[in-house]
């Protein structure tokens, strides 16, 4: 397992609208996001607020929605287009639980994780197609798979990332465990109170480097690890020590001099208070001294928290960092807070100095699951 | 052979016995213990206690330190009566404010392997693949890779359904089956009882799409040897022509017509299945699944002396088609 694996296409759907230029043009202009209440009569909760992609048909098959478009994109952007063959492996926390909640009453169960079956028929591929049901690290997981895949020469080209819509299941149970701030998503603020979810897509095309030289596919990012752990703890709550996520973090960054050359990191903050302590105090022991160096971009601060395609986006939004060579601003924190002892460059994009041109993703998930990916530019 | 075949040392199984009723065949104060699991969804309950089966069975997760054992779960229907429960409460019953805050975390399916994961100690990584049907050869199939990329030194591997809360196919499959993997040097060098070797790939094709002529041929050979001279090949089908077509060009590629039982509303079918073969008489056996949504999966199971294996050396020969 020694072939080096690339990133050659990227496509997202989110709150903003679909593409990765209005994701870039979001990530830049920094601005507030309110969330939305779903036009669902029996979302009976206190605080049925989701950051809703632009779509307005709620009966639809969102999720697969969202990814078909996300894939297309990405195989534009890859120059793939006319692939009959490729694997596909998809994130979700909820799958496509549409078809079994919107109409209560329904005849028939419908198994709720086919999204990668889904969008492999819908653009003609044949391969292999999984679905990945990690919660909120569930992308992150999708992208490590897609690596050990292309790395072992199963497969040339995996379409991976992630995609969750609305599910009322899923808000109705945060809302139970109190977990919805009430205002908008507003991860590593002294008075965050919990997170907001939002529904989107990310997929990225991974490739063997050979097969994308061979194509002549220009200026490949390279995904350059992979890292993931599981806390085998309590349910929700992140392990206080952060030992796991540590150790995700630092396979991925990969052996001696690795942490020192990431250039920004996209974290899983969301806006619950111990997960964001949690990753703040993980990070000071993955990069020691130079913490304070290291610019973060909080994606889930404009975005809401994407749950199972949320480190998909994340890889999205470090793919466009990469490329553009800066680290956006981040939306504006009202106060942070000390525990949570980051930087959160507000002010003005953070350039990525040469040698570091390289972007961490973390995602969490229920249950400990924790991933982390490295995605590196070409040099400057 | 392109994959390597994983040493299975433990096996766990939990299933209603014919004509149990619904509902009273699984007791998990008597399985798991009087205190601390009423909560947990009948379906984790069912893979917790197939897990413990497996390493009753043999399966020594604790072998390694704690962050090398990793964990693949499977799962389709698992979590869908919860559900569908949970959303009859918040739709129609007064709200989400009448939720169990004990149950209310697990809208993750993911959290169907949390307390096995907590329990054992699983900290390289907890995988759940929820393809439809496929998922637990898939789980077989991933957490191989991953044992293969170096994320673990030891797994488990399990599948869970429970009943469906509504469902053409019935109600749906109930219980859970677990397998403790590893290489097989690491198993032999603690002097573990090796009960076969196991290796499992999944492929997909647009549904309508006809099957690639050299699709099945090529996997079947990816996985079979030249000295597999005798393959007993076992279907689990759901009785769609997708299903049918994978199983004939199976049966073609393995010079062997093989038996087909059944495919439940989940993946469980598939697992219980993949089970069996480790507990009869020595041989190689074949297994297949195949969906109407266009997946497939195949794993290959050999039980009794490992043809590959040289008793001098002890080591994994590196003849043609071995890893």
């Amino acid at each position: 397992m020694t072939g080096e694996v690339v990133v050659t296409g990227i496509g997202a759907v989110t709150c903003h609208g679909g593409g990765t230029d209005t994701l870039w043009r979001a990530m830049t202009a920094a601005g507030i996001r309110r969330p939305d209440e779903p036009a669902d009569p029996l979302a009976v909760m206190d605080l049925p607020r989701i950051n809703l992609v632009p779509d307005p048909d709620l009966r639809a098959a969102r999720a697969t929605r969202f990814a078909v478009a996300a894939a297309r994109e990405a195989l534009a952007d890859a120059g793939l287009t006319g692939l009959s063959e490729a694997a596909v492996v998809l994130g979700s926390c909820m799958g496509e639980p549409g078809p079994n909640e919107r109409e209560r009453g329904g005849e028939e169960w419908t198994a709720p994780f086919r999204l990668a079956s889904a969008t492999a028929t819908r653009l003609g591929l044949a391969g292999v197609a999984h679905d990945i049901g990690n919660a909120c690290s569930a992308g992150g997981y999708a992208l490590g798979m897609a690596y050990d895949m292309v790395r072992a020469g199963e497969t040339d080209v995996v379409l991976a990332g992630g995609s969750d819509a609305y599910s009322r299941v899923a808000l109705g149970c945060f809302n139970r465990l109190g977990a919805v701030d009430p205002d908008r998503c507003r991860p590593f603020e002294t008075d965050r109170a919990g997170t907001v979810f939002a529904e989107g897509a990310g997929i990225l095309v991974v490739e063997s480097a050979a097969h994308a030289e061979a194509r002549g596919a220009t200026a490949p990012l390279t995904l350059a690890g992979s890292g993931w752990s599981c806390d085998a703890g309590h349910v929700t709550a992140p392990h206080a020590d952060g030992e796991q996520i540590v150790r995700a973090m630092r396979e991925a960054v990969g052996p001696a001099g690795g942490a020192a050359s990431i250039g920004c990191v996209i974290p899983h903050g969301t806006g619950t208070r111990l997960g964001d302590e949690v990753e703040s105090q993980a990070l000071h022991r993955v990069f020691g001294e130079r913490t304070p160096e290291v610019p973060l971009y909080s994606l889930k601060a404009l975005l809401g928290h994407a749950g199972g395609a949320s480190a998909a986006l994340g890889a999205v939004a470090g793919a466009l960092i990469l490329r553009d060579g800066h680290v956006p601003r981040n939306v504006p924190l009202r106060e942070q807070d000390p525990a949570c002892a980051v930087w959160l460059p507000q002010r003005a994009p953070v350039p990525l100095p040469r040698g570091r041109r390289r972007v961490l993703v973390n995602a969490y998930g229920f249950g400990g699951s924790n991933s982390s990916l490295v995605l590196e530019g070409a040099a400057a | 052979m392109s994959g390597t075949m994983w040493a299975v040392t433990g096996v766990g199984s939990v299933a209603p016995e014919t004509g149990a009723e619904d509902g009273d065949w699984f007791d998990h104060r008597v399985r798991l213990g009087p205190r601390g699991y009423k909560y947990l969804p009948a379906a984790a309950q069912y893979l917790l206690a197939a897990a413990r089966e497996a390493l009753a069975d043999g399966g020594r997760t604790d072998a390694v330190p704690a962050d090398r054992r990793g964990a693949a779960f499977a799962l389709n229907g698992g979590f869908a009566e919860l559900f569908d429960t949970m959303d009859r409460r918040i739709a129609l019953e007064g709200g989400a404010a009448g939720l169990s805050p004990a149950t209310a975390p697990y809208f993750a399916v993911s959290l169907l392997g949390s307390r096995l994961t907590s329990e054992l100690g699983l900290k390289a990584f907890a995988l759940t693949s929820a393809s439809p049907r496929v998922a637990a050869l898939e789980a077989v199939e991933a957490g191989g890779r991953a044992l293969a990329a170096g994320r673990c030194d030891t797994l488990l591997a399990g599948a869970a359904e429970h009943r469906l809360p509504k469902s053409p196919a019935g109600d749906g499959e109930q219980g859970a089956v677990a397998l403790t993997l590893e290489p097989r040097a690491a198993a032999e060098a603690r002097g573990a009882r090796v009960r076969g070797t196991v290796a499992a790939r999944s492929l997909f094709v647009p549904p309508g799409r006809e099957l690639p002529a050299g699709l099945i041929p090529g996997a079947v050979r990816r996985l079979l040897s030249d000295l597999d001279t005798e393959v007993e090949v076992h279907h689990v089908s759901d009785g769609s022509p997708f299903g049918s077509a994978v199983a004939a060009a199976v049966d073609r590629a393995a010079g062997a017509t093989g038996r087909v039982t059944p495919a439940g509303a989940g993946c469980l079918a598939a697992a219980q299945a993949l089970a069996g073969l480790f507990t009869g008489p020595p041989g190689t056996r074949l297994l297949t699944t195949a969906t109407r949504e266009g997946h497939a999966a195949l794993a290959l199971v050999r039980t009794g002396p490992d043809p590959y294996r040289n008793p001098e050396t002890s080591h994994t020969s590196q003849k043609r088609g071995t890893h």
